[in-house]
C-alpha cells in the first residue's frame, strides 16, 4: 500500500492532500478494502479469503491489478459482477505533476460528483496512474460447478441463448465461448454455489444441454492467460467475432459470452511482429466495433484514433489537472 | 382562463425561443410556471422565466442554440421528481422539459437492450420488458412517475441495487446534445467507448444535467428473476439488527435488497392507519432473495435462520405476490404516511459505513431532538444508504433553517465517518454547500476541471453539485 512522502508544491498543499487520501484499511463488513495497484492479486485473494470473501475478476494471480486493468476492462467472472471499473469504488491517484489525490469513495455507493473513477480507470495514463484502490470485494462461495458444453455451431449458439435469457443467468459466474486454432468450439461455464446446491446447477445444466442439443461433461477450465488483446462488442457479435479472429490469428480466443467481449491469446511470437502482420485487420476491426459503440484495447491493439473535438476536451482537462 | 401578455412584454427568453423554434411550445404564464418552480423538494421554490418542452430533437438542437447565443441560463428536466434540487431554475432562465422524448424505440432481447429516450417513465420500460422477461433493475420509489433522463442525470438506485447495481452499470451508452448545439454519442450497443479515446460517457452519467441534455440511452437489460422470496424480521435492539444487516450482506446468497427501518419509522407506521403489527420500539430488517425456483428455494431456510439467530422472534416470509407486498408494507407506506402527517419532510441521502450505523444513528436522534424536529430513519442497509426523514412545518418560522442545520450537521458527520454525501439523489443545490469539504482542494479543482470543458460559463443547470458554478452572461 502507498505510504511514501507525497511529493507537493508545499507543505500546507501536502497536509490537504494527504488528510483526503484513503488510508491503509480493510473493512470486511463493507467487504472493501484498499490495496496496491502494484501488488499481485494473489495478495488481495489472500487478504480477502481469511474473511470468506474474494475479488473474482481474474486472470493471473500473479499480476496486479494495473496489469489487469491495463490488458481487458472484463474478466471472465465479469459475467456475474461486471466490469473491473465497477469493482473498484475509490482509489489514490497520482497525478502527472506527482501529487497523489483520493479519488471516490470507500462506500459502495456513491453519486457524489462527477465520476472521475470510472473516468480516469479507462484514461491508459493519459491523466496519471492509480497508486492504490479500494476494492469491492464478494461473498466467496464455498463450492462450485464446473462444466464443458460442445456441439455443433447452432447447439452452442442455442446454449449461449438459453444461458444468457434464463433464470439461472445472475448465478453463472462465467459463460466462456473457446476457440482454438483447428478444434471445434466450445462453452466452458463455472457456478459457484453453498454445498449441497451442486446436483441443482447440474440438473439446471443437463436440461438446458439437452434442449440445445449439446454434449455435456464436467472438465477443468481452459487456463486463463493475460489476453493481449479485448475487443468490447455486443452478445450477437461475439461468437462470430472470436471466431474470425481465431481464424485470421491462429491462436486462442475467449468468448464472454455474457459480456460481449473477445479475448486473445497471444500463442508464440513477439507482439510487434504480431501488430505488424495484422495491422490493417486490427485497424479495421477497431472500426467495425466502433461504430456501434464498442472498442479494442490491449497491447495489441491500435492506438485509438482521436477527433479534434476529443483532442480539445483531452488537452483542457490535462491543462486543468497539469496545474494542480 | 390564461390571460396573453402582449409580445413586447414578453420575457426575452420566450422571443428568443419564438424567434429559433416557433413552432416549439412555451409556457411562460406564473399559473403554468408553478408547476416548475420546484422538483420534490417542495419547500424550495426557483421560478423558471419560461418551460419550453420541445417535440423532436430538431427543436431542442434549435432552442439550445438560440438559448445560448442569447446568454440566458436553462436545465433539462424530466418528471421533477429529484429530491436534491437538480432539475430547478436555480438562476432563472428556462426549463426544457423533455416530457415528449418519450418512446421506447427499440427493445432487443437477443442483445439483452433497450433504445430509449430520456423522458420515457421508468415504470413503462418495466412494463415493456417484462413480457419478454427481462429485467431493468434500478428500481427507485418514485418509478410509476420518474423519467430515465433523470435517472441516469442522477445516477438513480433503488432498493435492489445491494445486488444488481444503480442506473449507471446499465447504461451502454448515450446521446448528448452539447451547449454549442453538436449531438454526440458515447458508447452505444456494446457499451465501450465507441470511436472515442476516452470514456466520456462515465462523466455524463451522474453529471445531473450540468455538461449536455440527454436525447438518447442504450440501456442493458438482465434476465428477469423467476422467483422472490420476501423475508421481514424485527429486532429488539440495534446491535441485533446490526449483525443481521452484516450477516446478510456477506451471505453468499447474495440478497437482492436488504432494507432497514428504525423505531421512529416503526411507530409512525404502528400509530397509524397504515399498521402491520411490528412490535413498537423495534428495527425492522427486510430482505429479498431472487433467482431460480428450485435455488431461492432451497435457500431460504439458510437466510430465515440467519435472521432467527441474529435476535429476531418474528421472521416472516411469503413467496405469494399479495403476502410479499404485505411484508414490505411498512416499508412501502412511509412516504405517504409522511405526507399524511407533517406539512413537510425532507429526505436526506448519504452513504455511511454499515459499522457506524449506531454512532449515526445517535448522532441524527441528538441533532434532532435537540432541535424539536421528527426525524425517522430508514435505510437500504446492505450499501449503507441512509435515508433519515425529517418532519417539519416550513410555514412555521425558523423551522425550514433548523432542518438545513441539522443537514448540515449530517453531512459533515458523514464525511467524517467515511462516508459520502449522496448514493442515489445527486447533489443539485441541496447539497452543494458541502462538497468541496467532502472532497477537498485537489479533488475539487479535479472535479471542477469537467463542466469547465463542456459548459465553461456555467450556462447549462448553473449553481447545481458545485456552489461555485454560477453563470455570468
Amino acid at each position: 500500500m502507498t505510504r511514501e512522502v507525497l511529493t507537493s508544491k508545499n507543505s500546507s498543499d501536502a497536509m490537504d492532500d494527504r488528510r483526503h487520501l484513503f488510508p491503509p484499511f480493510f473493512d470486511p463488513v463493507d467487504m472493501i478494502g484498499l490495496f496496491s495497484s502494484n501488488s499481485p492479486l494473489q495478495d488481495v485473494l489472500n487478504t480477502a479469503e481469511a474473511y470468506g470473501l474474494t475479488f473474482p475478476l481474474l486472470f493471473d494471480p500473479a499480476v496486479s491489478l494495473s496489469g489487469h486493468m491495463a490488458c481487458s476492462d472484463y474478466a471472465p467472472a465479469s459475467a456475474r459482477f461486471g466490469p473491473f471499473v465497477d469493482n473498484v469504488i475509490g482509489m489514490n491517484w497520482q497525478l502527472p505533476s506527482g501529487r497523489v489525490v483520493r479519488i471516490g469513495e470507500r462506500v459502495v455507493k456513491s453519486t457524489t460528483g462527477y465520476d472521475l473513477l470510472r473516468f480516469l480507470l479507462h484514461s491508459d495514463g493519459r491523466y496519471g496512474q492509480g497508486k492504490d484502490y479500494v476494492l469491492r470485494l464478494r461473498p466467496l462461495a464455498p463450492s462450485s460447478v464446473q462444466l464443458r458444453f460442445d456441439g455443433d455451431a447452432t447447439a452452442l449458439f442455442k446454449l449461449h441463448q438459453r444461458l444468457a435469457l434464463g433464470a439461472w443467468a445472475h448465478w453463472l459466474d462465467r459463460v466462456d465461448e473457446i476457440y482454438r486454432a483447428g478444434e471445434a468450439p466450445f462453452i466452458e461455464v463455472e457456478s459457484r454455489c453453498l454445498k449441497g446446491e451442486e446436483e441443482l446447477f447440474l440438473d439446471y445444466f443437463r436440461s438446458t444441454a439437452l434442449e440445445a442439443g449439446c454434449r455435456i461433461a464436467e472438465a477443468e477450465s481452459t487456463p486463463l492467460k493475460m489476453p493481449v488483446l479485448s475487443i468490447k462488442s455486443t452478445a450477437n457479435t461475439v461468437d462470430s467475432l472470436a471466431l474470425r479472429c481465431c481464424e485470421r490469428f491462429g491462436t486462442t480466443c475467449r468468448a464472454l459470452l455474457f459480456n460481449g467481449v473477445v479475448l486473445v491469446d497471444l500463442a508464440v511470437g513477439d507482439l510487434n511482429a504480431f501488430k505488424q502482420s495484422h495491422e490493417i485487420f486490427l485497424n479495421a476491426l477497431a472500426k467495425e466495433v466502433e461504430s456501434y459503440g464498442g472498442h479494442l484495447m490491449g497491447a495489441a491493439a491500435p492506438q485509438p484514433s482521436v477527433n479534434p473535438l476529443e483532442r480539445d476536451w483531452s488537452a483542457r482537462i490535462e491543462k486543468a489537472w497539469g496545474n494542480l | 382562463m390564461i390571460l396573453r401578455r402582449s409580445a413586447e412584454n414578453l420575457p426575452r427568453s420566450v422571443k428568443v425561443i419564438r424567434r429559433t423554434a416557433p413552432s416549439c411550445k412555451v409556457l411562460h404564464h406564473p399559473s403554468q410556471l408553478a408547476a416548475y418552480d420546484c422538483d420534490a423538494l417542495s419547500f424550495k421554490h426557483f421560478t423558471p422565466e419560461a418551460v419550453v418542452i420541445p417535440e423532436n430533437v430538431d427543436q431542442l438542437v434549435a432552442v439550445v442554440k438560440g438559448l445560448a447565443g442569447a446568454g440566458i441560463p436553462f436545465q433539462p428536466r424530466g418528471a421533477g421528481t429529484s429530491l436534491s434540487g437538480g432539475p430547478v431554475a436555480a438562476q432563472g432562465g428556462v426549463i426544457l422539459h423533455l416530457s415528449r422524448f418519450r418512446t421506447i424505440e427499440q427493445i432487443d432481447k437477443e442483445n439483452r437492450l433497450a433504445v430509449v429516450q430520456p423522458g420515457v417513465v421508468l415504470s413503462d420500460l418495466e412494463k415493456a420488458v417484462k413480457p419478454l422477461g427481462l429485467y431493468y433493475p434500478p428500481d427507485p420509489s418514485t418509478g410509476p412517475v420518474c423519467t430515465l433522463g433523470g435517472n441516469v442525470a442522477s445516477n438513480s438506485g433503488g432498493v435492489h441495487c445491494f445486488r444488481y447495481g444503480v442506473t449507471g452499470n446499465y447504461v451502454l451508452g448515450v446521446e448528448t446534445l452539447l451547449l454549442d448545439g453538436s449531438l454526440v454519442r458515447f458508447g452505444g450497443p456494446a457499451g465501450g467507448r465507441g470511436d472515442w479515446r476516452d470514456d466520456w460517457k462515465r462523466l455524463f452519467i451522474g453529471s445531473e444535467g450540468t455538461l449536455g441534455i440527454f436525447t438518447r440511452f442504450w440501456l442493458r437489460l438482465i434476465p428477469r428473476p423467476e422467483k422472490v422470496w420476501t423475508l421481514r424480521a424485527t429486532y429488539r435492539d440495534l446491535r441485533s439488527a446490526s449483525l443481521a444487516i452484516q450477516k446478510l450482506a456477506t451471505h453468499p446468497s447474495f440478497p437482492a435488497a436488504i432494507e432497514f427501518m428504525d423505531p421512529r419509522c416503526v411507530e409512525l407506521v404502528e400509530n397509524s392507519s397504515m399498521r402491520v403489527g411490528l412490535p413498537k420500539g423495534s428495527f425492522m430488517i427486510l430482505t429479498e432473495i431472487d433467482g431460480p425456483a428450485v435455488l431461492v428455494d432451497r435457500r431460504l431456510k439458510s437466510i430465515a435462520d440467519l435472521l432467527q439467530q441474529c435476535g429476531s422472534e418474528d421472521v416472516a416470509f411469503a413467496d405469494v405476490e399479495s403476502e410479499r407486498l404485505a411484508l414490505w408494507k411498512a416499508r412501502k407506506a412511509l412516504g405517504g404516511l409522511l405526507g399524511k402527517i407533517t406539512p413537510n419532510f425532507l429526505v436526506q441521502d448519504a452513504v455511511i459505513p454499515k459499522a457506524v450505523l449506531g454512532e449515526m444513528l445517535e448522532f441524527l436522534y441528538q441533532e434532532a431532538d435537540a432541535a424539536g424536529v421528527g426525524v425517522a430513519t430508514i435505510m437500504h442497509a446492505g450499501d449503507g444508504n441512509l435515508h433519515p426523514n425529517f418532519l417539519f412545518d416550513a410555514r412555521r418560522p425558523g423551522e425550514l433553517e433548523k432542518v438545513e442545520k441539522i443537514g448540515s450537521k449530517i453531512m459533515l458527520k458523514v464525511s467524517e465517518l467515511g462516508g459520502t454525501l449522496s448514493g442515489e439523489h445527486g447533489i443539485g443545490n441541496d447539497k452543494s454547500p458541502y462538497i468541496e469539504d467532502h472532497f477537498g482542494p485537489l479533488a475539487s479543482a479535479m472535479q471542477m476541471a469537467i463542466p469547465n470543458v463542456f459548459n465553461p460559463q456555467h450556462q447549462l443547470n448553473p449553481l447545481k453539485v458545485f456552489p461555485q458554478r454560477k453563470f455570468v452572461a
